[in-house]
This record gives C-alpha cells, structure tokens and sequence, in this order.
C-alpha cells in the first residue's frame, strides 16, 4: 500500500489524471443527486406537513366508549408524539346577540403543539374560540358567554389555534373545565413519530378500543399519503441510483484507460519489478493500491467542490454522509477499474519488456 | 551455486533457443556466458534468474529445484537471493537514485532504514559522484550503471546475473563494473555475465559458448 502511494507521487501525470476523473465523477453525482436528495426531503416533508404521522379514532356510536383512559394510554405510547381527544358536538349560540349563527363547541382533552391555548385560571367549564369561530359568534373580543341546546352557558376565555392535523377545529369553540373527565370522547387525533411508525400504531389502537369492527369505532390513516410518500421515496431513490451508476460507469471507463495507458507505458518499470522479486500478486496489489492514492486527493476535491455547489444551487449542505458515501464509492470503483491493466501488467511476460532489442 | 540441468527453452511455440543444456556455476566464481546473437544467452541468464519456465530441465539453486516453484516463491527467490544488471540500467526515473538503489527491499522484506544505510554505502564505494537525491534523468549513462549495480547487489544475492553489464559503458565505468562484480563473487556468490566483448570474458574465470 505504501509502496503505491510512492509510485504514484513518483508518477505525478497518471495520478493527476486518474484524480481529476476521481473529482469529476463526485463533483457531477453530487451536482445532480445531491439536489435531487434535497427535493426529496423537502417534498417528503411537505407530505409529512400534510398528515402522513396522523391517525383518527373516531367514534360513531350512540354512547360514545372512548375515554381518558383509553387517551390516556394512547398518549403513553412510545410511537405517539401525542393525542387529543374531543367530544360530541353541542351547538352554542352566544348569549345576549340575537340572530347570531350557531357555533359548533366540543369538549377537549389532552395537549399537543399543533394546538395553542392560552393559559386561564378558574373553575367551571371553560370556552375558547378561534378567530374564525368569534366572527361567526358576532363576539368583537374574545369575551362573553355562549349557551349551549341544554340550556348549559360557558364563559368565552381566550382564542386558541389549531394546526396541521387539527387545523380542522379552526371553526370551533372548544370547551376545556374540571368535569372533563366525565364526557365521552368522539374522536381522537394522535401524531405518531415517524410515518413508518402508523401502521403498528393504528394496530396497537385496534386493540386498545376494542375487538376490530366494534360498531361505529374506525380508525383513520392517511393511507394515501403514505403510499404517497413510499412512492416519491422510491422514485427518488431509483433516480438518484440511477444517477450515481452513470456517473460511475462513465468515470470507470475513463478511468480503465488511463490506468491501461499508464500501465502499457511502463511496461519496463514492470518487468524490471519482477526481476527485483515482484510476484504477480504484488504488482496487482501494486497498480491497485497506486490508483487508489491516486484517487483520494480527487474525490476529496470533488467531495467539497461538490458540496459547496450543492449549497449554492439549493441553499442547503448536502450533510456529509452522501458526499462522505460518494467519495468512498469512487475511490473504491477507481481501485476496480485498476483491476483489468493490473492483471494484464501481472501477466505480461517481463522479458520481453526487459530485453533490448 | 547453481545446477543447470538438460534445460530446453523456446520463446512460444518457436523452435528452441536452448536446447537440453547442462551446467554447474559454483559459487564464489564469475562466468562468462558467450555466443553469438541469438544463441540465448540472454534467454539463459533469465531462466537462471527464474523469470523464464523452461519447456524441460530443471534449473536449481543452492540445491534447491525450482522446476515446480509458484511464482510466489520464484518471486521470494528473486527478491532475496537473485540480482539482476540489466545493459541498460532500467531504472525508475520518478525515484531518486537512493530509491531506486533501495528498490527491491520492498520485496525482500529488508527494512527501509536499513536498505537505505547499504545504499549509501554501496553508492559510495562505486563512487558516484553526484548527490544521491537525483533523478535518474539527470546523471550519465556509466553512472546509472553503477546504479544498477548497486541495486543487484543491496540484499547481497547468492547469484548475480549480468546481462552485458558493460555494453553502453566507457573503459572507465565498465573496469569499474567488472571490479565490483568481482568482488560479489570474492564474498561466495555465483556471478553469471552475458557478453561477446571478449575482454570482459577475459576477466571471468570460466567462459560458457553458445552455440
């Protein structure tokens, strides 16, 4: 090995050459895959944004059998970022501004980021409005009372917001109070870590509510989205492969015959190295080792050239494993392609190359 | 020593350019290998050295038959008991001189501190009389020789094999060539010269015609 890095500072035009196909093949795959690995995840994230983590159990029974426990066992689980649970809808009217429309209120339980409540004190049952649902209310502030069909009146509080998977609710009045425990849940929206992670979760919640098909319970996954996201996955995944073996391809082939030219060029410096005890073996190990030195200045090169015009281009660093990846896989393909010249140079007769004529 | 043994060699499937050739070198001696062109006295030196498998015989060194050797261990042979002195020097001309004195520790297995401290030495008593960091580009033709020399001579060979050592050199180089050789042979190894010159088959104890 140190033997080759010595032959190939000792011929300084193979090993230049070799390197700059070396930076070239990393600089090209970076170019092209490396953006193409930051649209995947800007788009997979896009689809993320859009609810691939979510899961709804929704309950559609006359009395409603999801409860805080079940929720909060939902929640304790390791997969769950979290979950929120609501209750039947009750139709609230504000008290005191006739001709108002009426509003849809549903109790709430448990907490999750996507969901922004303002911190009140006091007791009793509680109501919070969106911006939308206080315009609809008639309500200039984010005050007054609202009575519900059962005569029942909550104090508005404060305005809460709702995101992603339960932007949803934007249209609401949700009512938070200490008697939260005793109301049964309609429906609850859980966040799972990861979208790998909602198929084994929505199983575990099969068996947390119950035996599958229990009248009016179903458990919703955005299966499209998924599917969605395995595909873009794919795709990209098959585009990117596809980009990196034409990369390497074009560059093993010129790689071949520089090392073919090198090696047809010293076909001397082989013969005098058998006569001095090289075996077979060794100049193979030989030619391979030297184009390996001389491919690691070039794809380190092209590692960072690479990257730098990833960052240009799309605004982001690639990360380094890529790069990193690239850059052994080229060295590696640049030790292959030494492979065929260097068992030609190991059989050629040295001899012959030796005599003079 | 070595023991030649019905040898029979041909390039491909050419006629025989040795045809069923026996001899002894014994040690501590210098021969001289003659003939005319074409009689194999090249072709001789580089079965002797293991670079070439006869089609019959056997060539043996120190008792050792080397007929059925892998080339690994024809190669190992080469590297710690065989040194070869090309008419041309064949050095590496991206080395320095040192480095290409040193060359063939790389595969005898001679540590590179060591190998360099013979070289020196070795370099200095052929007296070269240019700084030892230089290109091989950059020195004469005499002076590469010595070179070469010296490189046959680092891991001390049991055989020396020297294909017209003196062809492309000046009276000067070559008696000096001819003297270090002979010294290797004062110190028990077996040296082998190819020539047609007749005053370096003069200087040889034993002569061997090709014909």
């Amino acid at each position: 090995m140190v033997e080759g890095g010595r032959t190939a500072a000792s011929q300084p035009v193979l090993a230049l050459a070799v390197s700059l196909i070396c930076a070239g093949v990393v600089l090209v795959t970076l170019a092209t895959t490396g953006r193409t690995v930051g649209a995947e995840r800007e788009v997979l994230a896009r689809i993320e944004d859009a609810g691939t983590r979510a899961i709804q159990v929704i309950d559609d029974r006359a009395n409603p059998g999801l409860d805080h426990q079940i929720l909060s066992a939902i929640s304790r689980l390791d997969a769950v970022s979290w979950a929120i649970g609501l209750g039947p809808i009750e139709d609230v009217r504000p008290v005191g501004l006739d001709g108002a429309d009426a509003v849809p209120a549903r109790r709430i339980a448990g907490s999750s980021p996507e969901l922004v409540l303002p911190s009140v004190t006091g007791s009793g049952v509680q109501a919070f409005v969106s911006n939308g649902s206080q315009a609809r209310l008639g309500f200039t502030a984010a005050a007054g009372t609202v009575e519900g069909a059962t005569g029942r009146q909550y104090p508005v509080v404060g305005v809460f917001r709702a995101s992603g998977p339960l932007a949803d609710l934007g249209d609401s009045i949700l009512l938070t109070g200490d008697d939260d425990e005793d109301v049964g849940l309609r429906r609850i929206t859980i966040e799972v870590v990861g979208a790998e992670a909602v198929a084994p979760v929505a199983e575990t919640l099969r068996s947390l509510v119950g035996p599958g098909g229990q009248g009016g319970v179903t458990i919703e996954v955005s299966a499209d989205l998924v599917l969605a996201q395995s595909v873009i996955r794919g795709e990209f995944a098959g585009f990117g492969r596809s980009i990196v073996l034409q990369a390497l391809a074009g560059g093993l082939v010129l790689m071949v015959g520089a090392v073919l030219a090198g090696v047809n060029a010293r076909r001397r410096d082989f013969g005098r190295r058998r006569a001095l005890g090289a075996s077979r073996g060794q100049l193979v190990s030989l030619v391979v080792a030297q184009a390996l030195w001389s491919a690691l200045p070039g794809v380190a090169a092209g590692a960072l050239a690479g990257s730098t015009l990833v960052k240009v281009l799309s605004g982001s660093w690639p990360g380094w494993q890529f790069p990193v990846a690239v850059a052994v896989l080229t060295a590696l393909s640049a030790a292959g392609a030494a492979l065929i010249p260097a068992v030609l140079a190991a059989v050629r007769d040295p001899v012959a190359a030796l005599r003079v004529p | 020593m070595i023991d030649i043994d019905g040898l029979s060699f041909g390039y491909g499937a050419g006629p025989a350019v040795i045809d069923d050739f026996s001899h002894t070198f014994p040690a501590g001696s210098m021969v001289g290998i003659s003939g005319t062109s074409g009689r194999g006295k090249s072709t001789l030196l580089y079965l002797a050295g293991l670079l070439l498998r006869p089609r019959s015989g056997r060539v043996s060194l120190d008792g050792i038959d080397t007929t059925g050797l892998s080339d690994p261990a024809r190669s190992r042979l080469r590297s710690t008991q065989l040194g070869f002195v090309f008419q041309d020097a064949v050095l590496d001309t991206g080395r320095s001189i040192l480095d290409n004195v040193i060359e063939g520790s790389v595969y005898s297995g001679m540590s590179r501190t060591a190998a360099r401290e013979r070289g020196r030495t070795l370099l200095a008593e052929v007296d070269l009389s240019v700084p030892i960091d230089r290109r091989p580009g950059q020195i004469s033709g005499g002076q590469a020789q010595r070179v070469a020399l010296c490189r046959a001579l680092l891991h001390e060979p049991r055989v020396v094999l020297a294909d017209e050592p003196t062809g492309n050199l000046d009276p000067e180089s070559a008696d000096l060539a001819l003297s270090r050789l002979r010294a290797a042979a004062a110190t028990g190894a077996c040296v082998l010269i190819a020539s047609h010159d007749r005053t370096v088959l003069g200087r040889c104890d034993d002569v061997v015609v090709l014909d």
